[in-house]
């Protein structure tokens, strides 16, 4: 049965008045909701944030939603995607039947049986006729953890190929190789509760307004209750996060690194930093030597706020005000995302924010942290800590480390020397490898994606569509999307509220969503899809949970992944399903017994269980001295020390010239959600969004005779995209900006973007390219909510 | 002579049009084109978008459709289920439950209840 796009939009509103006065946990609540059968326990589906929900479900319908009080990442508030984006589950262009593209090119609808088999079989042929790295996995930081692990296990343990990458690859990389290179493991060492004992924050390379709402609007009412909190935002465009800053750095994008130096410098030249922490606890270091601090501010000695403004454009009494709130305010606590990390120089911009807490002792103390935002639910949870990234294996180690290769193996019960000790092609390698069976240059010949969309969301995408046309492309998902476009096959997805699984979020959090209703139509969950397949391709003991029950295969899933991963610094060992479904908030780890409570804060005596666990200190021959209040146990060097890097400064990929004389940098809105295949189907979110734009200074505007609403050509070295203006002093003159959700053709804004990545993380330079503008037109109204609906339409 | 079929027709279209309007609200009182709420109303109510912008809704990006639909699903003055949606835990600890929220929280420059006043 198919509904029209305003019968959806009636019956939605339909089910939001059914579920009216609805009902909470609490009794009292309860008594209340007579329209409202049940509310079930779950988590957001959209950012990092990882807020608790409650889904309403009436007559076998998801019918309402409301933010769970209980849970500690959002106190029981939504955003708008939270609140009303769920509802794209019931949209009438769900994908619902598996489907096979035709000779002619159309799709067309066949049963399970024969879709798995033909993917089986096509895979079973290209592995053994190319080999074991013909086969790749894409994956997603939305799938849940369940998802992820199965599909790593499937590839890795069962076609022995470390092609397993995910969009994390894209988004979180560089924080991943900031955490582990400065303090030896992934994930921050505080949570959100150090926002509320924040004395000063440092949010740069963020848009927590618009990225991160619900953790924006904790800090926004610190601030409103202390008006002493100080606020630092640095960033190229003054967004509506700076409206509750003290001080605004504008910085000309990817020239920040210069600034944070600054900072540093300022705080050791006044004698701000805290000698006995950094003597304590950390190496001052270039990877190769150690250094004095005498010799650190040597190496700072050129990085005077003055010759900074010149680099960057940031007024140096600025940056002298920051570095000192930094320094003195008591408790500062650094909050970013993508703008740090989708950098070419990813990694060290993420060192050098972790250099200022470990120079002024900004770590232990409540209110005090260096923490990545992450931007998808199931970044950390689901890819960073299960490993399904082509260098690591489950608890965030490399596949190159034996002895965790080899207990791997054990665990999964597979022959020693299944798992490659090499790893795979990074993201933007393996879609550069990937083509059809007559291309000889490209050895990937297969891929299956899940919960993502790569044709609209990678960078410089005229260099990759022809390779996902080429190759065996297998795409799960809910809707039809710019990938669908280009797949051979379609499997339909489940919502995660029609399968349920645990999502872990910014905050080292995981929280268990619980199954609320029935996929729509034939759509199966990704756990059961990579099952049958692995059945059918004789892997049926390495992935047996195939059953029919949703929850079983999830908790099957789950319980050996805690499993192998229980020695580890990540474990979740305390983490089980049932616990999970008992706690309110979920639990954070280390978590390494089931009457553990989780932990707040990492590396410090008396709060990380880590200290006094045998199993890990076995496995990964750690001592940890009984004389050390904090210790960074998974220092390489087994010093127990963080590393303060010297890192030199380096500008982005690409920088204006006289042909390509802007900044382009892009980002998201609160609004929408990635690509907008979901939220652009919810009416209200279109309406206030309906489509991209160009952010131009009014001086540039002028100089290029630009009025508002004027078509507007923006051309990089690698394509082009034409979009109405918006004129705005938002950011300085020289900086355009452009919003990355539109899927129309013409304003797919990834085809000018920059794929060069950073040579640590691998993560790819969306935020800066330089390009070159042109008016093509006067106005046209472009506002056309535009999606996919017909899978049969062409990338075009 | 009106037939019985007409009658029968006439009363199922008002039996829908209520069912309609109690479900779907009332209709946005202007066609809004491919218009964003705030586009018009920083004119045409511009006490009500100050009210909002300088309230936590505004700073914290709840802007109009989230509490009052789009075009077609409109409400002028939502009810207290929407406001479960973020403030449950606010609802469960009414003092005046049959009241809707906006009575005692005027819009749009909300005031905000006390955590510590909750059972």
């Amino acid at each position: 049965m198919s509904i029209s796009r305003r019968n959806f939009l009636k019956a939605s509103v339909a089910t939001a008045a059914a579920a009216s006065v609805g009902v909470a946990m609490p009794k009292k609540a309860e008594a209340r909701g007579k329209d409202v059968d049940k509310w079930i326990k779950g988590a957001c589906r959209f950012c990092g944030t990882g807020c608790g929900v409650y889904i309403g479900v009436k007559d076998k319908k998801v019918v309402a939603i409301k933010g769970n009080p209980d849970a500690k990442t959002n106190f029981g508030f939504l955003c708008v995607k939270g609140f009303l984006a769920y509802k794209c589950m019931y949209h009438p262009d769900r994908l619902t039947e598996p489907m096979i593209r035709q000779k002619d090119g159309t799709f067309k609808a066949v049963s399970w049986y024969k879709a798995l088999d033909f993917v089986a079989n096509k895979f079973k042929y290209l592995h053994k006729r190319y080999g074991k790295d013909a086969v790749s996995y894409y994956g997603s930081g939305q799938a849940m953890t369940e998802e992820s692990y199965t599909f790593n296990k499937l590839f890795k343990g069962g076609f022995g190929s470390n092609m397993v990458e995910g969009n994390p690859r894209l988004c979180m990389a560089s924080a991943v190789g900031g955490y582990i290179s400065t303090f030896g493991s992934d994930e921050p060492v505080g949570s959100y509760a150090d926002i509320e004992y924040a004395k000063c924050f440092f949010i740069t390379g963020s848009n927590a307004s618009e990225c991160h709402p619900i953790l924006f609007r904790r800090i926004m009412r610190h601030k409103m209750k202390n008006p002493d909190v100080k606020i630092i935002v640095c960033e190229p465009r003054k967004t509506t996060t700076s409206k509750i800053a003290d001080i605004w750095l504008p910085v000309d994008p990817g020239t920040d690194l210069a600034v944070f130096h600054a900072m540093a410098k300022i705080i050791l030249d006044n004698n701000w930093h805290n000698e006995k922490f950094i003597n304590e606890n950390t190496r001052i270091t270039d990877g190769k030597k150690t250094f004095s601090i005498e010799e650190y501010k040597e190496f700072l000695k050129d990085f005077t706020p003055e010759k900074v403004e010149e680099i960057t454009r940031c007024p140096a009494e600025n940056i002298r005000q920051a570095a000192d709130w930094f320094a003195n305010s008591g408790a500062s606590m650094s909050l970013w995302t993508m703008g740090l990390n989708q950098r070419k120089r990813g990694v060290w911009a993420n060192n050098l924010v972790h250099n200022l807490h470990l120079i002024t002792g900004n770590l232990f103390k409540p209110g005090a942290d260096s923490f990545s935002l992450t931007g998808q639910p199931n970044a950390c949870g689901g890819v960073r800590e299960t490993g399904s990234l082509c260098h690591l294996l489950p608890g965030t180690k490399p596949v190159k480390n034996d002895m965790w290769r080899a207990h791997v193996e054990k665990e999964w019960g597979i022959k020693p020397g299944t798992i490659d000790n090499k790893p795979g092609f990074h993201t933007m390698k393996m879609f550069d490898n990937l083509g059809g069976e007559k291309d000889a240059k490209k050895p990937i010949k297969a891929m299956l994606t899940s919960t993502t969309n790569p044709a609209q969301s990678l960078p410089n995408l005229n260099k990759y569509v022809q390779g996902m046309k080429d190759s065996f492309l297998v795409v799960l998902d809910i809707f039809p999307t710019r990938t669908t476009q280009l797949a051979d096959v379609i499997l339909p997805a489940a919502f995660i509220y029609e399968k349920g699984g645990v999502y872990g979020c910014s905050e080292r959090r995981s929280q268990l969503t619980e199954k609320c209703v029935e996929p729509q139509g034939n759509a199966k969950p990704d756990v059961w899809i990579a099952a049958q397949i692995a059945k059918r391709m004789g892997l049926e003991k390495l992935i047996p949970w195939n059953s029919d029950d949703f929850m079983k295969n999830n908790e099957m899933a789950w319980s050996e992944y805690i499993r192998v991963t229980k020695d580890t610094d990540h474990t979740l060992a305390g983490a089980t399903y049932d616990r999970l479904k008992e706690e309110k908030a979920g639990l954070q780890w280390p978590c390494p017994s089931v009457d553990h409570p989780g932990t707040y804060k990492r590396y410090v005596r008396g709060m990380d269980p880590m200290f006094e666990h045998e199993g890990f200190k076995a496995k990964f021959g750690k001592k940890m001295p009984t004389d050390r209040q904090f210790y960074f146990y998974m220092d390489k060097k087994n010093e127990g020390k963080a590393n303060i890097w010297l890192r030199p400064y380096a500008g982005p990929g690409e920088v204006p010239d006289k042909d390509f004389p802007f900044y382009l940098t892009t980002g998201r809105v609160i609004e929408q959600w990635h690509t907008g295949t979901m939220t652009m189907r919810i009416p209200e979110i279109a309406r206030a969004h309906p489509n991209g734009y160009l952010e131009i200074h009014p001086d540039d505007a002028k100089k290029y005779k630009i009025m508002a609403g004027d078509m507007v050509e923006v051309a990089s070295r690698r394509g082009k995209s034409i979009l109405p203006a918006h004129i705005t002093k938002i950011a300085l003159p020289g900086i355009l900006f452009v919003p990355m959700h539109d899927k129309a053709m013409d304003r797919m804004i990834n085809f000018v973007c920059n794929d060069v990545v950073d040579p640590g993380s691998k993560e790819p330079e969306y935020k800066v390219a330089a390009v070159t503008i042109k008016k093509i037109s006067g106005p046209k109204d472009v506002a056309e909510k535009y999606i996919i609906s017909n899978v049969n339409d062409s990338y075009s | 002579m009106v037939s019985t079929k007409k009658v029968l027709l006439s009363v199922m279209v008002l039996v829908l049009a209520a069912f309609a309007c109690a479900y779907a609200g009332t209709p946005h009182p202007e066609e809004m084109g491919s218009q964003d709420c705030i586009e018009c109303h920083v004119e045409a109510t511009p006490d009500v978008y100050k009210q909002w912008e300088e309230s936590a809704h505004g700073f914290t990006g709840v802007k109009c459709q989230v509490c009052h639909g789009d075009e077609v699903n409109f409400v002028k003055s939502p009810d207290n289920a929407t406001c479960e949606g973020c403030h449950s835990k606010q609802i469960d600890n009414n003092m005046a439950p049959q009241a809707r929220c906006a009575s005692c929280h005027i819009s749009h420059n909300f005031t905000v209840h006390k955590a510590h006043d909750y059972k």
